[in-house]
């Protein structure tokens, strides 16, 4: 089991361990190094993209060469992400099919049965019926129920009408679980950015004292999940949960990562809303297969014990899903891990009161997914500094894999979509009478058709994650039809909503202008459809 | 991806696999770009078909041409067969676009007087008026309309001084006598004082037309002679590589383009007719006859 002692020389003492941003840091020297680091992830998209334009005004021969290797490296990717992405489809299936509880009881004595879940639901401003979607899950799963405790996490800035709401939840609830407590986080504490990260690290606190410590229970054997509120849990998350942990050869020092599935509003939502939902989901899908660059993301898990190690989630940070892991890395020498689960939780696809408000809150939610750049610099800094000893290998791997994740994220989709005609816009006469020239659009869109295949699969995939028909609803063929037909727009899809927000999240963060966390509004037409996780509806044929 | 990028690149840059004697070699071949702008157009290389245009492609890239010249010949049901000899180059792309047109090329008269829709209640009569397309169209005929167009050579060459070199060297004096000056974007295009068709490129050699150019460079203009010589040209509407030129036996396309033999398509042949472009629209007039011609 992991070292939970923290001494002077930890890690965690570290400079900058807690560093949400350069300013954080107290020597001027570890603060301008944080602040260039700040700034390389723009640099590097927006040089790549101004270097690309400039390459096919001034060498458009050498331009049309890169975008031919750049179209086959996508190719080869899409090929590559598209095997992970069907193989932990098939995972996801087998692991929706699996009795975990009778998992559990195969184990020798009584490993898993000693883990006790603490479920985290941070809230701001959320309807009752979202809260009570999320509860019934909880209440519809197969683990001992005595041993779920479920903490409501009121923020007092959203009022004392929210706040009560919690109370009255919580104390409704509380009979039917092992616990349910309202943890009220105060406004304006000292270094702390408002947010999801120092609402649940108060109500982790808090939770401990009042649950933990007072049942006797050892923090290594509390498994914490950290829920958006929107987060609806399938039948056998927790007795999942547990049997992952219980067959880890370290819990204390892995992280456990459901699939995010943003399915519970998918037919209320527009077509744009549901490819955004649904490509997030299927990129968690991918990241599950290819555990060695695994970070946490949204709703995810830890135990009790390494959340207390690095003092629970950044207060002072908009990104603190990922960050918990990028503090347990370093604060673990690089030893701890995420484990993925391939067992889905699902949650709310965007969706507001108008398409407009659809599409603008979907921007800014990805804005806030894409300024997880944040930890690029985090990552950078404390692989140069050295912090907990992880292994050069190790530093390097991540560091790189942060930085071409990112930069992946906001140059490739320009480049796909518009770095192939550059070279025949800016290029000039004498380039676009070759035959390098004329072959350019054949050979990019070739390699795109084919690239395209990929969507094909996720449409297919995408089926296969629909929660049932809602009746009420009027036209059910046409909008079966749409769901296939929707990923057509993809190529608009990961350009206006993936590599835009990125861009703009890494030229904020490169001139300084940090973001602020955004709650994304939970809205649903009809209550009837939050549920349907909880129902055991989508079964991944 | 290592081994599959330097082979896409090498095919699309032309190369070619070649079977010479005993031994496969790279070969560099060009191509040949038919911008038909119509779609069903056959296109043929040295008598062999080898594509056509389509609803949604109206052009056709024939590759894997080796360096040579071939005969380029574009066929369609209704329209005038066109042929070319063109030069391939390694690497290049020759670009044409032929000058197709109906045949033969049709013509909606423009009769002087018109039937108008007005009945009389008691006595059913079909009253008709002056033609007023008729009479809007004559008066682009009027001989006040062709005047000599020094004011627009003086305005080209403020805009160009390197002009004046270049129209001396093409015969200026003709010039200022002919009534005949044309300009399309950069391409001007006038009759000097033997009939020929002189033009001129005045754009940057960047943006010379390929019709205009060789591997080994640019020429900055060219002469059309035509067998009796012109009296009247201008730019056939929609194009900038295409003329109407009034000769002593009628009116004719004729293709800019000189490269392997030019296409010289009657539109009306009859002596004396005349024509004038107008609003995208091309006019001809004989005698009393006025048609508007519907390419």
């Amino acid at each position: 089991m992991a070292d939970l002692t923290v001494t002077a020389a930890s890690p965690i003492g570290a400079p900058g361990f807690h560093a949400g941003r350069a300013a954080d840091l107290v020597a001027p020297r570890d603060q301008r190094l944080y602040r260039s680091l700040e700034i390389l992830p723009g640099v590097l998209s927006w040089g790549t993209l101004v270097g690309a334009a400039v390459l096919a005004w001034t060498l458009p021969v050498w331009a049309a060469f890169f975008i031919i290797a750049f179209d086959l490296y996508w190719l080869s990717k899409t090929a590559y992400l598209s095997v992970h992405h069907f193989h932990n489809w098939r995972r996801m299936k087998r692991a929706l099919a699996l009795d975990w509880a009778g998992e559990i009881r195969k184990l020798p004595g009584t490993a898993a049965e000693r883990f006790t879940h603490l479920v985290l639901l941070p809230y701001y401003r959320e309807s009752e019926a979202v809260i009570r979607g999320t509860l019934e899950s909880i209440l519809a799963n197969d683990y001992d129920h005595r041993k779920i405790f479920v903490v409501l996490a009121a923020e007092a800035r959203a009022g004392e009408e929210f706040v009560a709401l919690g109370r009255q939840l919580a104390a409704e609830y509380a009979p039917r679980l092992g616990a349910a407590i309202c943890t009220v986080h105060p406004a304006g504490l000292p270094d702390e950015m408002p947010g999801k990260g120092s609402n649940i690290a108060y109500a982790a606190d808090e939770a401990r004292l009042a649950l933990v410590l007072s049942c006797g229970l050892r923090e290594e054997e509390v498994l914490v999940s950290a829920f958006d509120i929107d987060t609806v849990v399938f039948p056998r998350y927790f007795s999942c949960l547990a049997w992952h942990a219980a067959t880890d050869r370290d819990p204390a020092a892995a992280s456990f990562q459901p699939v995010p599935l943003y399915n519970n509003n998918l037919w209320d939502a527009p077509s744009f809303s549901r490819v955004a939902a649904l490509s997030s989901t299927f990129w968690q899908m991918i990241e599950q297969e290819r555990p060695e660059r695994l970070v946490t993301f949204s709703s995810h898990a830890c135990t009790l014990s390494a959340l207390r190690r690095v003092g629970y989630w950044q207060r002072n940070m908009v990104s603190e899903d990922s960050r918990i892991y990028w503090n347990l890395f370093f604060a673990t020498g690089g030893k701890h891990r995420v484990v993925p689960m391939a067992y889905p939780v699902s949650m709310d696809a965007n969706l507001a009161s108008t398409v407009a408000g659809t599409a603008a809150n979907i921007y800014r939610q990805h804005r806030r997914w894409t300024w997880g750049v944040e930890n690029v610099p985090y990552v950078l800094f404390h692989s140069i500094r050295g912090t907990g000893g992880v292994s050069l290998r190790r530093r390097l791997l991540a560091s790189f894999v942060q930085l071409e994740g990112f930069w992946s994220l906001a140059t490739n989709p320009f480049l796909i979509l518009l770095l192939g005609w550059l070279p025949l816009l800016l290029g000039g006469n004498a380039f676009n009478e070759t035959v390098l020239a004329y072959n350019l659009p054949k050979v990019t869109s070739l390699l795109m058709t084919l690239a395209m295949c990929g969507v094909l699969l996720s449409a297919i995939v995408g089926l296969s994650l629909l929660p049932p028909y809602p009746e009420r609803l009027p036209g059910k063929f046409r909008r079966y039809a749409a769901m296939v037909l929707q990923w057509v727009l993809v190529p608009i899809h990961i350009t206006i909503f993936g590599a835009i927000p990125g861009l703009d999240a890494q030229t904020r963060l490169m001139l300084g202008r940090y973001m602020g966390f955004w709650v994304t509004p939970k809205h649903r037409r009809e209550r009837e459809t939050a549920p349907a996780a909880a129902a055991g509806a989508v079964s991944v044929q | 991806m290592i081994v599959g990028a330097p082979i896409l690149i090498l095919y699309a840059q032309g190369y070619r696999l070649a079977d010479i004697g005993d031994a496969f070699t790279f070969r560099e071949t060009g191509g040949v770009y038919v911008a038909a702008g119509l779609s069903g157009v056959s296109v043929s290389v040295d008598d062999e078909a080898r594509d056509q245009t389509s609803f949604l492609s109206h052009g056709v890239l024939i590759q894997n041409l080796t360096e040579g010249e071939y005969l380029i010949s574009t066929t369609r049901p209704g329209y005038f067969n066109l042929g070319k000899a063109l030069p391939v180059y390694p690497s290049i792309v020759t670009e044409w676009r032929p000058l197709l047109l109906p045949d033969p090329v049709p013509l909606r008269e423009i009769p002087e007087f018109v039937a108008t829709a007005a009945t009389s209640s008691s006595v059913k009569v079909i009253p008709f008026v002056k033609n007023p397309e008729r009479t809007s169209v004559l008066a682009l005929f009027a001989p006040a309309t062709s005047t000599p167009k020094a004011g627009a050579t003086s305005t080209l060459v403020a805009a160009n001084p390197n002009l004046v070199e270049l129209l001396v060297e093409a015969d200026l004096p003709s010039l200022v006598s002919e009534p005949t000056l044309r300009r399309s974007n950069d391409l001007i295009v006038w009759i000097d004082n033997l009939g020929a068709v002189r033009l001129v490129w005045l754009g940057s050699i960047d943006s010379t037309p390929q019709y205009l150019c060789s591997p080994t460079g640019c020429k900055e203009g060219d002469m059309i002679r035509l067998p009796l010589g012109v009296n009247w040209l201008d730019f056939l509407p929609g194009r900038t590589d295409a003329l109407i030129a009034i000769t002593p036996t009628g009116a004719y396309a004729v293709e800019i383009d000189g490269r392997g033999g030019r296409a010289i398509l009657p539109i009306l042949e009859q002596p004396g007719v005349e024509a004038r472009v107008f609003g995208g629209s091309l006019y001809l007039k004989l005698g009393q006859k006025v048609w508007e011609v519907e390419i």
